[in-house]
């Protein structure tokens, strides 16, 4: 019997076995992990659906007093699962085309599956252990697919592990205090033991729980690694990477801090406007970051790069408002989550279908690709209407409960922040789309390119209709966001009625009317302009004046990707862009390994006669010290 | 108190057993030359042997041998230590056996007994 | 029908001393006798481990009765540890049916065999001075082991290993040699049962001797300095039978003498300070290395570290997951020196700059020191995993919240390095000047059964955990060690 318990192991023992089959037949690996994929889509939905809810305790031949691995399933469990298992679906999808020549074919799919199924292992497990397991084994197998691709750099590869690592052993270590106090690592002994514990004990472990937490969201000052990361690794693996991952973090937080610990707990200790001293500074981290991050997302020339920024700013948003820690926070969490998913598998694969065409991943070196891939422009329009949050589409809905979530708590300056960061997102935005497709393209080659691989479309198309929807129909989503909060002990946050609208607190909109009257002003300014302005004519690309001298293949006349190129200019701007907490890093890294070679030099230094004395001598202080 | 602390032989074996340990630890951790310092964790050893035997030794009694007849086990002094000492010393024997032999290699190696230049393994 | 265990250490004895001769008949008999014998080892160990679990076994020699006489002390604690280094011993020794590392293969196998043997000794005696002659036989051969490929890093190392270990049999020598005038008698448990009857200030300069000479032999921080050059300099085979098989037997008389015969919990505690700076300085240092080999040498004194942090620690939660780490820890460190002794042995060095690529000429081998080196770091679902929690969960049961913040972040440092060593191999372009030989059955055997057990014990630990549980009550219960030892023991 499939269900939470064992949807793990689908995933996993198709990615061994596909390695394997595929070296006889190498299109084996895709199609296991399609069928597997699919099949994952089928459980969640249909076989570990909410009508699972309970706990399988699978005692895996474990040291008994852990007493056996637990999974269950509940509104949040799912809501999270279903975001992963299609994505799943639509990575492996696009990973048809994007993998196939590649040399490390094998190990992506191994790989890819084994995240995929740890994935599934973190959302359903029930008890500390599995939790950590299969948030460990995500660690290295995501580290494996990073690094696959031989363009990464080393370094991006040590700093994704080093900071995961660390995140995971903070929270280990946590975890492992909770157990001193518990005696056990269920959750629901878990719950009974925090409210045992005394205030500092609680806030330490909050801290270091946020700790594990804010480095798997790349939330600052535990980014570092994600920029690189995101942009090097394997193209096909960065929407999942970035959409689905990251969201594990999100997981993980709400799911501490709303259940296990409790927001209620952690606001005895030390609280501001009802929310916790941690809450607080975490929702503080969580505006800084989308600020500094869309900052830096705008100058940026790589498009993968760029869309790391966005994903980290945009991530930034989920943690305020999840730091907030309001039922209207929450929610808002959890749609954005999965607004976020959905935006960035659309652009991750897009741009990954655009750079397999082009060989191509800078925007100096496109542009005016409209014509050539019309479906995916209108992917990347849907995108990042949905990225700047602006109606029709589902990221207005969802930006919209979090921006409620902070009025009601009186939480300006977050807002203004906020506010500022979504405003300037439009920027690289614009750049994201004018960069690739509009204005000239900056080569001949740019004209002959074909639409992204069909295997693309699929996803393409689908991940823009649920873009839509959520935004044409809030209301549908609405339900699955209640299920979700009461599966974590939150109350209903919002009041809405209908499938077309949502509401809450503080107000609503009714998405259909927003789409109807969009849409109408839309259909009037197209025939407006097929009516009134002249027929527009096709030109060849160098076939235009340039100061009285005709352009040649080398001039440049792709201009507007050098959007906000400037902006380090700026005094106040300029200066925090430039001056980058990776710096900080290296100095500690720095330090600790001049640490450590003065030990190694110093203790293991190669003279016999001095390792006799460290003999002698620890004899003499035994003596002097515990002699008496 | 001076004259029966001579008196007993165990005291001064005691402090030979001492002398030689100090001396063996001393030469093993002042000494460069390579033979210098087994021979000198050889003293130490035989520091050891000494301690072990003294040990052992009851004064006035004989050798526990059952050759003579009539001589009981209280007559004689412990076996077990003298036992104990001979595999030691064979031990002792091996070790040093096995280091001079090493110590060949490494002076083909390096040239030197030197043991503050045999450090080319180091950090 | 069972065999005498005495059979464990006599036939090994015998058949090493009878090798020589055996190189008369043919060239490899030597090989193929050590082989036979540890593989009779293993049954031998493995048919008397579930007596050994139901009740101690006591085996006496030549008839005298303990206190007098030398005795077997077969306890779950010995019985599984000798079940675990004679099994490392025989998937080492097929390992070195086909290696080439010396000309002198029946010395060789006579010392590998003499190693085994000294370790099994060590195990199973229940007699002080037995184990300490069981502890010269080891660390003599292992000596000659470490210098016998008579090259330069071999000779500096052995000579090195040579000079502290002479210091550790003297310290030992001199703690049995007060233990014994205090009490006149060597049974270990007859000690164990009087030893609060000795001085208390000879006891403790007894029991620090004894510390501190085992303490060499289980390779503790600041002892353990000569380590990490005998694990470069000693062939890699050899290297793997030394992080094993003779560090094991080191910290089985370290917790048999701390914890049964003395029972002194100052000194328990003072091991987990130990165990800490262990942990930390060699993490630390191997951090800097350039030569694969020596940091693995490194990174086994950290394992070794975290070993005896969970010693010290001395609930019956973290005891197991000692033993526990025990087993992982040979598993994992016998898979990395031999695989990484291959790729050396292709790649004409152990160097970051030889070994760049290795892993696009080589994926099998590769292929087995990375998962090594993962389930080295404790990443689930591979065997490093389950113990490094226990013992940590039991640390931080024991309140030890800072002392596991430590491990962890030594753990950070660790990540940093294997995954280095992950990218040099895998990620560096193939190289060109190493060309691709194909890799013997006799070397793919013993990794694969390794890689195996790696996978197999971490997806089952649970399999194992009654023999864990077993040991750590043997470790706890002196009593039971004291009253069965001097009143007869189980049968076999």
């Amino acid at each position: 019997m499939i269900g939470p318990h064992n949807i793990v192991l689908i995933p996993v023992v198709i990615g061994i076995l596909a390695y394997f089959a595929g070296k006889l037949v190498r299109p084996v690996r895709e199609g296991l992990t399609l069928l597997s994929s699919l099949f994952v889509c089928y459980v969640v939905l249909f076989k570990a659906g909410l009508n699972t809810i309970g706990i399988y305790t699978y005692n895996f031949s474990l040291p008994q007093y852990f007493d056996g691995f637990r999974f269950g399933n509940n509104g949040f469990s799912w809501y999270f699962a279903v975001i992963i298992a299609f994505s799943y679906l639509f990575v492996s999808l696009a990973s048809f085309p994007l993998v196939k020549d590649k040399e490390y074919h094998g190990s992506f799919y191994l790989f890819f599956n084994i995240v995929a199924g740890a994935l599934l292992g973190i959302v359903y497990s029930r008890d500390l252990v599995s939790f950590f397991i299969f948030w460990e084994i995500m660690t290295w197998s995501s580290y494996f697919l990073v690094v696959m691709n031989p363009n990464t750099k080393g370094k991006t590869g040590l700093t994704y592990i080093v900071f995961n690592v660390a995140g995971a052993y903070a929270m280990l270590t946590a975890m492992l205090i909770v157990y001193s106090y518990a005696g056990s690592f269920h959750f629901d002994r878990v719950v009974k033991a925090v409210s045992l514990m005394t205030n500092s004990t609680v806030f330490f472990i909050s801290l270091l729980f946020a700790i594990g937490f804010l480095v798997k969201m790349a939330t600052m000052p535990l980014h570092i690694w994600a920029p690189d990361a995101y942009t090097e690794s394997e193209d096909s693996f960065t929407p999942f990477f970035s959409g689905t991952l990251s969201k594990m973090g999100v997981y993980g937080f709400i799911l501490f801090f709303g259940m296990l610990i409790g927001f209620v707990n952690i606001k005895g200790v030390y609280e501001i406007k009802d929310t916790s001293l941690i809450g607080y500074i975490v929702a503080w981290l969580g505006v800084v970051t989308s600020v500094f991050a869309t900052f830096r997302a705008i100058v940026q020339d790589e498009i993968k790069r760029l869309l790391a920024y966005s994903s980290i700013a945009q991530v930034g948003y989920i943690v305020t408002a999840m730091a907030v820690g309001t039922a209207l926070g929450v929610a808002g969490a959890l749609y954005h989550a999965l607004i976020h998913s959905v935006i960035k598998l659309l652009l991750f694969i897009t741009v990954a279908g655009v750079i397999y065409r082009t060989g191509k991943n800078k925007f100096s070196e496109l542009g005016g690709l409209i014509t050539r891939m019309p479906l995916s422009y209108l992917a990347v329009l849907f995108g990042i209407i949905g990225l700047a949050g602006m109606p029709p589409f589902g990221g207005f809905a969802s930006k919209w409960v979090i921006y409620m979530s902070l009025i009601k708590n009186h939480y300006y300056f977050l807002l203004i922040g906020m506010i500022v960061s979504s405003t300037a997102a439009f920027l690289y935005c614009y750049k994201l789309i004018y960069g690739i497709f509009l204005g000239h393209p900056s080569s001949q080659g740019l004209m002959e390119v074909k639409e992204v691989p069909g295997f693309l479309w699929v996803p393409q198309i689908v991940l823009m209709m649920v873009l839509m929807l959520t935004g044409f129909f809030p209301g549908y989503i609405v339900p699955f966001i209640e299920t979700a909060m009461k599966g974590i002990g939150f109350s209903v946050a919002f009041n809405s009625t209908s499938a077309y609208t949502l509401s809450a607190a503080l107000g609503g909109f009714n998405g259909f009317v927003v789409i109807n009257v969009l849409g109408a002003i839309f259909v009037f300014v197209f025939v407006w302009y097929t009516l009134f302005f002249p027929k527009s004519k096709r030109l060849h690309r160098l076939d235009i004046y340039w100061a009285a001298e005709t352009p040649d293949e080398n001039t440049p006349l792709h201009y507007g990707y050098g959007i906000g190129a400037e902006l380090d200019r700026i005094p106040w701007v300029g200066m925090s862009l430039r001056t980058h907490i990776t710096r900080f890093y290296e100095k500690t890294g720095e330090q600790i390994s001049g640490i450590a070679s003065v030990l190694k030099d110093v203790v293991f230094n190669g003279d016999g006669q001095i390792y006799m004395l460290y003999a002698i001598l620890t004899l003499v202080s035994i003596f002097l010290l515990m002699g008496r | 108190m001076i004259e029966r602390f001579l008196m007993n032989t165990h005291y001064i074996v005691l402090i030979g057993v001492i002398l030689l340990l100090i001396i063996g630890f001393f030469g093993a951790l002042t000494k460069r030359n390579l033979i210098k310092i087994l021979i000198a964790l050889g003293i130490a050893d035989t520091g050891v042997n000494l301690f072990f035997i003294t040990i052992g030794y009851i004064s006035g009694k004989t050798a526990p041998i059952f050759s003579k007849n009539g001589l009981t086990a209280s007559q004689m002094v412990d076996p077990v230590p003298q036992a104990l000492v001979l595999t030691a010393i064979v031990i002792g024997v091996a070790v040093l056996a096995l280091g001079l032999s090493i110590i060949i290699r490494v002076y083909e190696h390096y040239g030197t007994l030197n043991v503050s230049r045999i450090k080319r393994m180091r950090g | 029908m069972s065999l005498n265990p005495i059979l464990m250490i006599a036939v090994p004895l015998f058949v090493a001393f009878s090798i020589p001769l055996l190189g008369y008949i043919h060239k490899k008999a030597g090989l193929y006798a050590m082989s036979a014998t540890l593989l009779f080892n293993t049954f031998l160990s493995f048919s008397t481990l579930p007596h050994a679990f139901e009740k101690p076994i006591r085996v006496i020699i030549a008839g005298y009765k303990p206190p007098f006489g030398i005795n077997l002390a077969i306890t779950p604690f010995s019985i599984f540890l000798a079940c675990l280094i004679s099994l490392m011993g025989f998937i080492v020794s097929i390992y070195l049916l086909k290696d080439e590392t010396t000309e002198t293969q029946e010395k060789f196998s006579m010392l590998i065999l003499l190693v085994v043997m000294g370790a099994t000794g060590i195990v199973l005696t229940g007699d002080i001075f037995n184990m300490f002659v069981f502890l010269e036989i080891m660390s003599i051969s292992s000596y000659a082991l470490t210098s016998i490929r008579k090259d330069r890093k071999g000779s500096e190392a052995g000579i090195k290993f040579l000079l502290v270990g002479s210091i550790s049999s003297t310290f030992l020598l001199l703690g049995i040699a007060i233990i014994y005038n205090q009490l006149g008698t060597l049974n270990m448990a007859d000690i164990a049962r009087r030893f609060s009857q000795m001085n208390p200030k000879l006891a403790f300069a007894a029991v620090s001797f004894l510390f501190l000479g085992l303490g060499i032999e289980s390779e503790m921080f600041p002892l353990n300095a000569w380590a990490p050059d005998v694990y470069q300099g000693a062939p890699a085979p050899v290297a793997a039978l030394f992080s094993a098989v003779t560090v094991k037997a080191g910290l089985y008389a370290m917790i048999r003498f701390l914890y049964t015969i003395s029972n002194n919990s100052s000194f328990i505690k003072l091991l987990m300070l130990f165990g800490i700076a262990t942990v930390i300085v060699s993490e630390l240092s191997a951090l800097k290395q350039t030569d694969v080999k020596r940091m693995l040498g490194y990174s086994s004194l950290g394992q070794i570290g975290v070993i005896l942090f969970a010693v010290g620690i001395g609930t019956k939660t973290a005891l197991e997951g000692a033993v526990f780490h025990f087993v992982n820890h040979a598993v994992l460190k016998a898979t990395m020196f031999l695989s990484i002794g291959l790729l050396a042995k292709y790649a004409g060095g152990s160097s970051f700059e030889e070994l760049k690529g290795i892993g696009k000429k080589y994926p099998f081998l590769a292929g087995v020191f990375a998962i090594g080196a993962l389930g080295v770091m404790g990443f689930p679902p591979l065997n490093g995993f389950m113990s490094k929690l226990m013992i940590l969960t039991a640390a931080a049961k024991a309140e030890h919240v800072v002392l596991v913040m430590l491990v962890l972040a030594a753990s950070v440092v660790e990540g940093f390095y294997y995954f280095r060593v992950l990218q040099v191999m895998f990620r560096e372009p193939e190289p060109t000047r190493i060309e691709k030989r194909s890799v013997s059955l006799a070397f793919v055997i013993p990794l694969v059964v390794l890689v195996g057990m790696i996978v197999g014990i971490g997806l089952f630990p649970g399999v194992l955990m009654p023999y864990f549980k077993g040991a750590a009550m043997d470790i706890l219960s002196r009593g039971d060690y004291i009253s069965v030892m001097l009143s007869g023991g189980g049968a076999l």
